[in-house]
């Protein structure tokens, strides 16, 4: 029985002595990394940046410019111009800062240390167009501050002609340093472009472009810069930057998604499809069919539906935008209506090859594209209109901004329009802040709405006061 | 039931290893001489036993190895009595107070509830039995004070939340510690959130027949010994033992149907559709139209007449008849074939549920080994067609004396349960959200109701277009037959729960003892969404599987000393070391793009991907406690123990948690024992602090598979894809500075026993404290991080707690007893990490439970209307009430006070006992009651929709609003509607309500047939038992039974959205002791 007590005794003590050992060493993750390399890095930044380029940030300017209406759930009401303080809050967070953002600013580093000019090229240029969709859509933003983890947890905002110029000055950045390559080219982790840098420059221009017409207001003395700019960008449809989804559930094309996942709470706007109709313009069926009872923007099994197929790629910036730019351009520095009217035409001939069109259109593409006996602010309007017809599906957002910087095409607000967020009851002029700003960084973004007029959906941004 | 047969075959052959037996008789009897009726005989240290019949006699079989007999009658005292040679013993047992109660605190130990200086709650075997609850947590509803339990609802295998003395941390845990005979055991859930499934809480394989009694420890004086796991209290089980004597078979058999007990009214007088045209128009299922805002049902009849003027397109016939109702399409009256519009009740897609349970245990043993054997089978089939949980459970326990000295023990309970879910809450799948939205004039079932209609494919696929799902809006909402078929989710968890344990007694007063424990469970899940050719959309099918498992160690090696020093003073101590390693792993596989319909296996899908998470953390601990005993009225404990945890920061890991706590039985120091009005009194006064460690992996920053977001509709892109892999930074910044959350509580309380202990009184007041709550604080995402997990914040909680117990009739043939609890709490967040208000629990963008400075824990947030400083709400000049811009607190989700009030009446054999539940105060944000109301298909959208309405609220030149606006004014379109104007289910404000109420949450009625009828066959009992449970709810909220939580067991509270319905249910069960 001895043997017994001594078995029982030793056993306890050893159980108990090897529980005594470190145990530290679990306290790490075995599934996750703590340090990766750059080419891993960089597909995230580029996916997300065409993510939010086709979800929400898309979708609701769609329904602002009445391309979409709200038919069920969300939409209805966003439709009503309720678009509250969280309607942003996730693309905000995870789209936005802790999104695109903070990829980029991990791959600069990373790259700085490096040494690696290609990846701090194209970050630098993602990351510019990723404030500049936001900056249009909420006005001020954190920018000197931002992206400082602990360093600065209550970042300041900064005003909107800041953000532009650093974003600017963050594409000029971008076009020295790929204009002089060096480290290991990106190659298959580039999904624009393959590592091309000379793709990456044209690109830069023609984001710049972009910013100095939609910052022309303040400051009209950029539509010579924007001419500048086009004649330095891609010319042709092909060599845009193209980003290709994939045809499954998991990495579709957001609108397709929304129409997977969402069916039927957002359909196009009757009076939109109405004027389509009415012009009889070719892409009408391969924006949008009629399901019996309503016009549908999504049909997984309509191919000609060209902008919300799972597959369907979508344009970071086309060169519809471009040539429209330059029109405009062109008639906001003083040229004929002749040289107006080639790249008008050059703009929609180029919108119906985006969308596959291979009749021959030149009869209406010549039609809209006439400027005979429209002057001044006619032959403005027209590019603008024209415009609106050949963005849906892939640049809502130039819309939106065309609008409220020119106040073109004409739209009538919805009349249902009023309420607390919208005391005017105009057609958004922005978006809220989100609420998670409110939540952890108050007193900054207080500040911000203050000096902007309280920053309701009926203040201006600054580059459209 | 198959499974049963091995379990018989075992104990028949037990039954054939009897012993030899010596039969006993006699009488007990008061001090009066009368007889006491139905007074438990027990051979000591045993189950075998018997009670006293009518004239207080009693006849007995014992083992010619027994050597005493215990007699016991309900407020009286025990006495324990040497068997002799005579076989006839007669007892005279005294009316008085029971002092001794055994209770099972920390680490197993036994303690006597006289000296304990800290409030502890028992449940016996018959009150958790008795409930009838599937679920174990639910078995302590109203029973016990500062418990407070929330089911998430009546589906079967459906999780359940409990809070001891409300929530001390924001964002761990606050379910308490759950304690299986010394071994801690895992009781977390997995996937619980606003969509998909009711999933389990663990506990819930716990087979409640196998509890022998549940002691319930609240504060940190109770828990101290537990160190960094017990800020939250802990659920100390122990399970029925073997006992020395022949075997004793114990069968049961329940038998139980349910029935959802509240739903939220539903309109019937008006169609599909919507205003168009300042008229209201039908808006068929072939249109996609959610929203019943159509004309009046009454106005309409059917027509399948393929010209009449609203006549759908060619597609939506089917041999001749419209496809989605073969009545045909709704036309105005008189323009059709006659037969007037229908009104479907949907609610009769749910069906009776039933449930069966059936036990059997065998106990017995030598006075060497002791043997407890149970198997048990529950099987319930819930109210929506096809939904099904089960458990089966086996459990063996056996200890031996191996020599005068050691003693061993072990114990293995294997487990399986599991069953078929169904889709609930906020998805398109979820039952409740396409029922309750479903339009009045559409019959989900096709013709058919309940499973009957589950079971025929043609009340969910149309004819025509073949294959498309049949759904009241073409299945945008899935017809919840369609999901009850082709959104399959099961579940298969195989636990195994068990110890080996060994003491050793070197002196009487000193013994060493040593106990292993494992809980450890694989649970296997599959879930599939098949390919919904609906409509208007293509979802091409999802299948996913997953294992989860997870693995927790325990060992805990402690020295035991009890030495009564002289007459006056008596000590006993413990030291210990304990050591738990835990490790858990999640593995899922999601597949995509199905390629085949009705096949739900991963070889189905066309694209994979694959995630696993591993957790593991390691805790080890020293402790220590000390009991002294002054006179046996003064009681003094004092506890510590050190804890390092692998969860801290390397440098820093460890925590220390200690209490005191003291006893004063005054009435024996002033030795009032036979004071006829108190003849008990006890004093009790403890101070204790207890921990909650930091999550794991929380000190450092991670890079993750890469991941798209941020819309909020629709899903992210997840890597790998586009051919390649990618990674991000981890949205939350690791910090290696964490100490771990400390939990302190003061409390005093005491306990009286008056007039002859016919009257009970126990009291506690506790003030509670946690301070560095371990928080991921949501700090602005643009700084590149979403989250930090910090040390910041303080929670406070303050309470009493009162449970009372009268015995107002005692007689012969007649007991009537009442027992009482209640519970009152205020549980404040008190700081939050600087410069933040507001921390997320659960729910929604829109409408959240939140942890705010200065608010009570899991506060409701969200969109109010507009208010001036005066409080006063701002109506606009059309009459309209004016939207706030900046979500607010509106509702706090606890209740103001809660109780439970048993009644307990014992007639002869009868026995006859209520439960009755209170609750008052206690908000509930009814996101279904807002959703319904926009669709219009709610009873008040149906009421009120002609009607018109001045809101109370001023208007914007300060007078009152006298401005009479139409609630739903079909000529102001949909935009002018109230319930639609505010957006989808309008804000948060229009769906506040209280969830007070009063239920009968048991009712008990059982019979014992007397002894005598068995005189002739093996049988030594027999009882037969009735138990309704939750028959009776009245409650002014308008949603389903407000006992409910749309995120389960997590740390928000409050959220009801499409929740499954809670059940009544009516049992019969059978028990026959051999």
């Amino acid at each position: 029985m001895k043997k017994l007590k001594y078995i029982f005794l030793t056993l306890s003590v050893l159980f108990a002595a090897s529980a005594c050992e470190d145990i530290t060493d679990v306290n790490v993750d075995p599934t996750r990394l703590t340090d990766v390399n750059l080419n891993l890095l960089l597909p995230d930044a580029l996916s997300q940046t065409a993510y939010n380029q086709s979800a929400n940030p898309a979708r609701m300017p769609a329904i602002i410019m009445q391309h979409f209406t709200g038919f069920d759930a969300q939409q209805v009401q966003y439709s009503d111009y309720i678009i509250a303080e969280d309607a942003f809050n996730n693309f905000w967070n995870t789209g936005l800062y802790s999104g695109v953002l903070r990829a980029c600013q991990v791959i600069i580093e990373k790259a700085q240390e490096e040494g690696n000019t290609y990846y701090e090229g194209i970050a630098k240029i993602i990351m510019a167009e990723g404030y500049g969709m936001s900056t249009m859509m909420f006005g001020d933003m954190p920018f000197s501050e931002a992206l400082q983890g602990q360093e600065n947890l209550k970042p300041a905002y900064d005003s909107q002609e800041q953000v532009i110029n650093g974003l600017l000055a963050m594409l000029n950045d971008a076009i020295g340093l790929l204009n002089s390559p060096s480290g290991v080219n990106p190659s298959s982790a580039d999904l624009y472009y393959g590592g091309d840098p000379e793709a990456w420059l044209k690109v830069a221009h023609a984001l710049k472009a972009r910013y100095l017409a939609q910052t022309a207001k303040r400051n009209s003395g950029n539509w010579s810069e924007v001419l500048k700019e086009v004649s330095e960008s891609f010319q042709s449809v092909d060599e845009q930057p193209w980003f290709q989804f994939e045809g499954n559930q998991i990495a579709n094309n957001p609108l397709a998604k929304f129409g997977i996942e969402r069916p039927n709470t957002l359909i196009v706007d009757e009076g939109f499809a109405q004027k389509m109709t009415d012009r009889a313009d070719p892409r009408q069926d391969y924006y949008m069919e009629f399901s019996g009872s309503q016009w549908t923007f999504y049909n997984g099994s309509n191919p000609n539906l060209v902008w919300t197929q799972s597959s369907s790629a979508t344009p970071l910036i086309s060169y519809v935008e471009l040539k429209f730019l330059e029109a405009e351009a062109l008639y906001q520095t003083g040229a004929g209506n002749g040289e107006i009217q080639a790249a008008l035409s050059e703009a929609i001939q180029a919108s119906m090859d985006q969308v596959g069109i291979s009749d021959d259109v030149s009869a209406f593409v010549a039609e809209r594209s006439d400027l005979s006996g429209l002057s001044g602010e006619e032959v403005l309007e027209r590019i603008i209109e024209e415009a609106y017809f050949a963005y849906f599906g892939y640049a809502w957002q130039q819309v939106w901004h065309n609008y409220r910087r020119t106040g073109y095409p004409d739209l009538s607000p919805n009349p249902d329009g009023t309420n607390g967020l919208n005391p005017s009851g105009g057609i958004p002029q922005r978006f809220l802040y989100p609420v998670g700003e409110v939540q952890t960084n108050l007193e900054n973004v207080q500040a911000a709405k203050d000096r902007q007029g309280g920053a309701l959906l009926d203040d201006p941004v600054w580059a459209f006061e | 039931m198959k499974k049963c047969s091995l379990v018989v075959w075992l104990v028949l052959s037990a039954v054939g290893s009897l012993l030899a037996q010596r039969t006993i008789t006699g009488t007990v009897t008061d001090q009066q001489g009368e007889p006491l009726i139905g007074a438990s005989v027990l051979v000591e240290d045993t189950q075998m036993g018997t009670i006293t019949d009518i004239d207080g006699r009693y006849t007995l079989e014992v083992p010619e190895t027994a050597e005493r007999l215990v007699f016991s009658y309900t407020g009286f005292s025990t006495e324990t009595v040497e068997i002799g040679a005579s076989n006839v013993i007669d007892v005279t047992l005294q009316e008085g107070v029971v002092l001794d109660e055994a209770i099972v605190t920390a680490v197993g130990l036994e303690s006597n509830r006289r000296q304990l200086g800290y409030s502890v709650q028992n449940v016996d075997a018959d009150e958790v039995v008795g409930s009838r609850e599937t679920n174990v947590v639910n078995a302590l509803n109203g029973k016990v004070a500062g418990v407070n339990i929330t089911s998430s609802s009546g589906a079967p295998g459906a999780s359940s939340n409990i809070r001891i003395r409300g929530a001390t941390s924001i964002s761990r845990t606050n379910s308490p510690l759950f304690v299986i005979d010394g071994v801690p055991i895992d009781n977390s859930e997995i996937g619980n959130g606003v969509g998909g499934v009711d999933q389990s809480n663990r506990a819930i394989d716990i087979n409640p027949n196998d509890i022998s009694s549940i002691s319930v420890l609240k504060g940190p004086a109770a828990t101290a010994l537990y160190g960094v796991r017990a800020a939250n209290g802990a659920v100390i089980i122990t399970t029925k033992k073997g006992a020395e004597g022949k075997a004793q078979i114990t069968f049961n058999a329940n038998y139980a149907l349910d029935q959802y007990n509240q739903v939220p009214e539903l309109q019937s007088a008006y169609a599909q559709g919507r205003p168009s045209g300042g008229a209201p128009i039908w808006r068929g299922p072939h249109t996609a139209e959610g929203f019943s805002w159509g004309p009046a049902i009454s106005d309409l009849e059917y027509s399948n007449d393929p010209n009449h003027p609203n006549a759908p397109g060619s597609l939506f016939f089917f041999e001749d008849r419209y496809t989605f109702d073969p009545n045909g399409f709704l036309v105005p009256s008189g323009t059709g074939n006659g037969n007037p519009a229908q009104v479907y009740d949907q609610y009769d897609f749910f069906k009776t549920g039933n449930t069966y349970d059936v036990n059997l245990q065998v106990r017995g043993g030598t006075d060497r080994i002791r043997y407890f054997f149970s198997g048990g089978r529950l099987e319930s089939q819930g109210i929506a067609p096809n939904g099904e949980w089960a458990r089966n459970s086996l459990r063996l326990t056996t200890d031996a004396q191996l020599t005068d000295k050691l003693n061993v023990g072990l114990s293995a309970n294997y487990v399986n349960s599991g069953g078929f879910r169904v889709q609930r809450g906020s998805n398109i799948q979820g039952i409740m959200l396409g029922l309750l939205r479903t339009t009045p004039t559409f019959d989900n079932g096709n013709g058919k109701s309940g499973q009957a209609a589950a079971d025929d494919p043609g009340s969910y696929i149309l004819p025509s277009p073949a294959g498309a799902q049949r759904s009241y809006r073409a299945g945008v909402y899935d017809n919840p037959y369609w999901v009850v078929n082709k959104n399959p989710f099961e579940d298969n968890v195989s636990r195994l729960i068990g110890y080996v344990t060994a003491g050793y007694e070197f002196l009487p007063s000193l013994k060493l003892n040593y106990k292993l424990g494992l809980d450890q469970y694989t649970d296997r899940r599959n879930w599939a969404f098949d390919i919904n050719n609906q409509l208007f959309g293509s979802f091409d099918g999802a299948v996913n599987q997953g294992v989860y498992t997870n693995r927790d160690l325990n060992s805990d090696l402690f020295l035991q000393f009890n030495q009564r020093l002289s007459d006056f003073f008596s000590v006993s101590a413990i030291v210990g070391h304990n050591y738990f390693d835990t490790k858990y792993v999640s593995q899922q596989t999601n597949g995509f793009t199905l390629a085949a319909s009705d096949f739900y296996h991963i070889s189905n899908a066309s694209d994979i991907q694959g995630f696993e998470t591993i957790n593991r953390k390691k805790l080890m601990g020293l402790y220590g406690t000390v009991d002294l005993n002054f006179g046996d009225y003064l009681f003094l404990n004092l506890t510590g123990r050190n804890d390092w945890s692998s969860a801290l920061p390397e440098d820093d890991n460890n925590f220390q948690s200690y209490s005191a706590s003291l006893g004063w039985a005054f009435t024996e120091m002033l030795g009032l024992q036979n004071n006829p009005v108190l003849p008990y009194g006890k004093l009790r006064l403890s101070y204790g602090k207890v921990g909650n460690d930091a999550p794991i992996y929380a000190t450092t920053n991670y890079f993750n598979s890469a991941f798209n977001g941020g819309d909020g509709f629709i899903s992210g892109i997840q890597y790998p894809s586009f051919g390649l892999n990618a990674f991000e930074r981890s949205t939350q910044l690791g910090n290696n500075m964490l100490l771990p959350e400390s939990t302190t509580t003061f409390e005093v309380g005491g306990e009286f026993k008056f007039f002859r202990g016919r009257v009970g009184l126990d009291v506690t007041y506790y003030d509670s404290e946690s301070r560095d709550q371990v928080i991921p604080v949501q700090i602005s995402s643009v700084t590149g991080f979403t989250s930090v997990i910090q040390n910041a914040g303080r929670v406070t909680n303050k309470g009493w707690e009162l449970v009372l117990g009268i015995t107002p009739v005692r007689s012969q043939n007649f007991t009537w007893d009442i027992e009482a609890n209640w519970t009152t709490y205020e549980n404040i967040v008190e700081e939050l990490a600087e410069g933040v208000t507001n921390i997320f629990l659960s729910g929604f963008t829109s409408t959240q439970s939140t942890a705010q400075v200065g608010e009570p824990y899991g506060a409701i947030w969200g969109d109010p209307f507009a208010y001036n400083d005066q409080g006063q709400r701002l109506i606009d000049a059309d009459g309209w009430p004016i939207l706030g811009t900046s979500k607010v607190v509106m509702g706090d989700p606890n209740p103001d006070w809660f109780g439970g009030l048993r009644n307990t009446f014992t007639f002869y054999g009868v026995r006859v006992s209520a439960l009755l539940d209170f609750r008052k105060g206690g908000d509930m944000w009814c996101g279904t009651c807002g959703i319904l109301d926009y669709f219009g298909t709610s009873q008040p959208s149906g009421d009120l929709r002609d009607e018109s309405v001045v809101f109370e609220g001023v208007l914007p030149d300060g007078t009152q609003n006298n401005i009479s606006v139409p609630y739903a004014d079909p000529a102001a379109g949909l935009g002018g509607n109230y319930w639609i104007r505010y957006g989808f289910g309008g804000i948060s404000e229009m769906s506040i309500y209280d969830t007070s109420w009063l239920r009968l949450r048991e009712l008990t009625v059982s019979y014992n047939f007397p002894s005598n009828l068995f005189n002739n066959i093996a049988v030594e009992g027999a009882s037969l038992t009735f138990t309704g449970r939750n028959l009776w709810l009245d409650t002014e909220y308008p949603g389903i039974d407000p006992e409910t939580n749309l995120t389960g067991a997590s740390n928000g509270i409050g959220l009801d959205y499409f929740n499954m319905p809670n059940t009544k249910s009516y049992n019969l069960g059978l028990q026959v002791i051999f």
